[in-house]
């Protein structure tokens, strides 16, 4: 096997080099010698088919490339290097010559000595003239007049449904190659063609369909039909063909039935033509007035275009009609619902992933409002403080008491404001370290430094999980989140309690952390909001917190980290938050120069 | 003299305008929250009441719905520190008799010349003018 690789490979590097040198006689014979050699290999047919071409020796040529066919067996993706020899032969072959090798093609299907395949692709490459089939050409005669509708839909359909390419690649050949339909042909057979081309779009042969369209359908008066040149233009996501044919204005869109409104929106959508998408909606308002599914179609559009008043409106148009009769829907209406609805869909599916990011902006705008309100307040009772004062000595009545009092309202609300930038240090801070911690031990380090607290209250804990799950970030940062939810849970015990973390995962993937007490829990409807910057139950005034940060501040982290947190709602023994972080692949990576 | 009745849970801020307003002979008594501001309103005859939006637990929109429901006619001014917590339409309609800005455009003494003006909108002197332009008998 091998050697024989090696052998042709000799073959084929002579033969180049005779070539290129001009030899075309030498290169030849070396070709003839070659296929002598190798009566299976197709790929010398071909460049001795090349090389007589170069000669100008069109019958010898061709006669090669017909045994380069005859070797191809069932490989179409070779049949390209046919199609390009055969357009430089069909330029120069007399026609008497052309039509001589075509019937040697045909003889040679029918003897069997072509693959199907790379018949089917001769077939529909060179038309009719190589059917072998006596039976396809006498069908092909048939095509022409739509006196023979129905019996042309049946064997169309019979052969779709025996999978014959062949007969339906004929037809369709048939009807674009040949020129010699004249205008009267076309109408004879209007009927027929406008099938063939429901048949191309149903069966996906959608460019073949908009050249039958081209071909046969001039002009287009058919609303169906240019309903189906938008839709198939839709499908290919190319409204080139429907804007060369098709002239898609004011008028068109006035004039257009729902059908093509409804292509209409995807058309204007894909061109962003927001004013023209518009009145095409307003156009499609008239027909929602006598039809649920369409109303519900145009629901479903405003919905997509984030029309939310609109949708409004047409949503309870829709009740209304809904109320005064029952409404049997059309398939065709239903199948157009549905894609609409599978548009929103897809909408949705967007937004959702937008969510997330509209989740952080969210928390931001809120955090901002909550902020100012904040701030708003010490700064108002400076002011005011300030303001009493002067009023005060306005009217002589001020006391050094007074001013004393003052300065000390001055200097607590002051200290209020640096405790609340305080409070967003592990956020912002910038000193941060990155590096390598053990989750396990940067908890218990955290449960270390509160130990004095948690025992004045007998609150008892457990940490469990392995020590070696790694993470790679600030770990100041991380105990803050372990900080916040432990303060939390003290925060909410009456007097005593447990605490208990549990880590587990793998050591390349991801780390989760359930975090759980045996407090009173967060109420469900506050699941929701914990999370929200200023959201608090406690009294703001206790001095212990309760601004309403902690949990805002632990999110935050862990979206740093790209890690998320969570409420176990099936939880009832108090409360438990679920952790999840990935580990860093360059973290994984790297944990091995750690653990040495 | 008349009486006043702060709604405020920042006792600081409710202080000071207590102190202000006892500089203009009007005495003034401080709730720290909705619930607390509407048991001293049920209990005490109050001309006008300063209430705060944005408090823990009753808001102050709550409060100012309680406050309509038992009397519609006592003048109710409210004030905030941050202008979007306040939806003023909503409240105009349950019935409010002035609005006052807290936070960094915050000033007494506006606050106090609003009070005043809605407990006497007549000082002394016209007052005396219009008295005598009452003819006598």
């Amino acid at each position: 096997m091998q050697e024989q690789y090696l052998l042709e490979n000799a073959f084929s590097n002579e033969i180049f080099k005779l070539r290129s040198e001009g030899q075309l006689d030498f290169a030849i014979k070396k070709c003839k010698e070659a296929v002598a050699k190798f009566p299976e290999n197709n790929f010398f047919f071909k460049i001795l088919g090349d090389i007589y071409l170069q000669k100008g020796e069109l019958l010898e040529a061709a006669d090669a490339y017909l045994e380069n066919l005859k070797r191809l067996k069932n490989h179409p993706g070779r049949f390209r290097t046919f199609i390009r020899f055969y357009r430089v032969f069909k330029k120069r072959a007399s026609e008497a010559l052309d039509y001589e090798y075509k019937q040697k093609i045909k003889a040679a299907i029918e003897d069997g000595e072509i693959g199907e395949e790379i018949a089917e692709c001769l077939i529909s490459f060179l038309g009719n003239e190589v059917i072998s089939d006596k039976n396809l050409i006498d069908f092909l005669r048939l095509v022409n007049d739509d006196k023979n509708y129905s019996e042309v839909v049946s064997q169309i359909n019979n052969w779709d449904d025996a999978h014959n390419i062949a007969g339906v690649q004929a037809v369709l050949q048939h009807k674009l190659n040949s020129d010699s339909l004249n205008a009267d042909n076309h109408n004879k057979s209007r009927k027929i063609d406008a099938f063939l081309v429901e048949y191309c779009e149903k069966s996906g042969r959608l460019d073949s369909a908009l050249s039958l369209i081209q071909k046969t359908q001039k002009p287009y008066e058919n609303r169906a039909m240019i309903c189906r040149i938008l839709r198939i233009c839709r499908r290919t996501s190319d409204y080139s063909f429907a804007e060369t044919e098709l002239q898609i204005d004011e008028k068109f869109i006035e004039s257009a039935d729902f059908n093509i409104q409804y292509e209409l929106v995807y058309y204007f959508e894909s061109k962003n033509d927001a004013a023209r998408l518009q009145r095409t909606l307003k156009a499609m308002e008239r027909s929602a007035n006598r039809s649920i599914p369409i109303a519900r179609t145009l629901y479903n559009f405003y919905l997509t275009f984030n029309k939310f008043d609109e949708a409004q409106a047409v949503y309870e148009r829709i009740q209304g009609m809904e109320a005064r009769k029952k409404h049997s829907v059309s398939d065709a209406r239903r199948e157009e619902q549905l894609e609409s609805e599978q548009v929103v869909w897809q909408r949705m599916k967007e937004l959702v992933s937008e969510q997330e990011h509209n989740r952080q902006m969210m928390a931001m705008r809120e955090l901002l409002k909550g902020f100012s309100h904040e701030l708003g307040q010490p700064i108002t009772n400076i002011r005011y403080a300030v303001q009493l004062h002067q009023m005060k000595m306005q009217r002589r009545k001020d006391t050094p008491q007074d001013a004393e009092s003052l300065m000390k309202m001055i200097l607590e609300q002051t200290s209020r404001i640096g405790g609340l930038l305080a409070r967003f240090g592990p956020i912002v801070s910038s000193r941060s370290q990155e590096e390598f911690f053990s989750v396990k031990e940067c908890i218990s380090q955290v449960f270390g430094d509160l130990n004095a607290r948690l025992q004045a209250q007998n609150i008892v804990y457990s940490i469990q999980g392995p020590r070696d799950i790694y993470l790679y970030g600030n770990q100041t940062q991380f105990s803050q989140v372990f900080y916040n939810l432990v303060l939390n849970s003290m925060q909410a015990f009456e007097k005593e309690g447990t605490i208990r973390v549990v880590i587990s995962g793998n050591r390349h993937d991801v780390v989760r952390i359930a975090f759980s007490d045996n407090g009173p829990g967060i109420p469900t409807e506050n699941h929701r909001k914990v999370f929200e910057p200023f959201f608090s139950t406690k009294d703001p005034t206790m001095g212990n917190g309760g601004e309403g940060l902690g949990l805002f501040i632990v999110w935050n982290i862990l979206k740093m980290f790209d890690g998320a947190i969570h409420i176990d709602r099936a939880y009832k023994k108090g409360a438990k938050f679920l952790i999840t972080l990935p580990i860093k692949k360059e973290a994984a990576l790297n944990e091995s120069s750690i653990n040495n | 003299m008349n009486q006043v009745l702060i709604i405020e849970d920042e006792v600081a801020t409710a202080s000071a305008v207590k102190d202000a307003l006892a500089l203009v002979d009007i005495s003034a008594d401080i709730a720290v929250d909705g619930i607390a501001g509407l048991e001293a309103f049920k209990k005490g005859a109050y001309d006008l009441v300063l209430l705060d939006l944005k408090m823990p637990g009753l808001t102050g929109e709550e409060v100012l719905s309680a406050i309509r429901k038992d009397d519609p006619f006592v003048d109710v001014i409210v004030y905030t520190n941050y202008s979007e917590f306040a939806d003023i339409k909503k409240l105009t309609n349950i019935g409010i008799d002035g609005y006052i800005n807290k936070g960094p455009d915050a000033d007494l003494q506006e606050l106090i010349i609003a009070i005043k003006n809605k407990l006497a909108p007549l000082d002394d002197n016209t007052i005396d003018e219009l008295l005598k332009d009452i003819p006598e008998k």
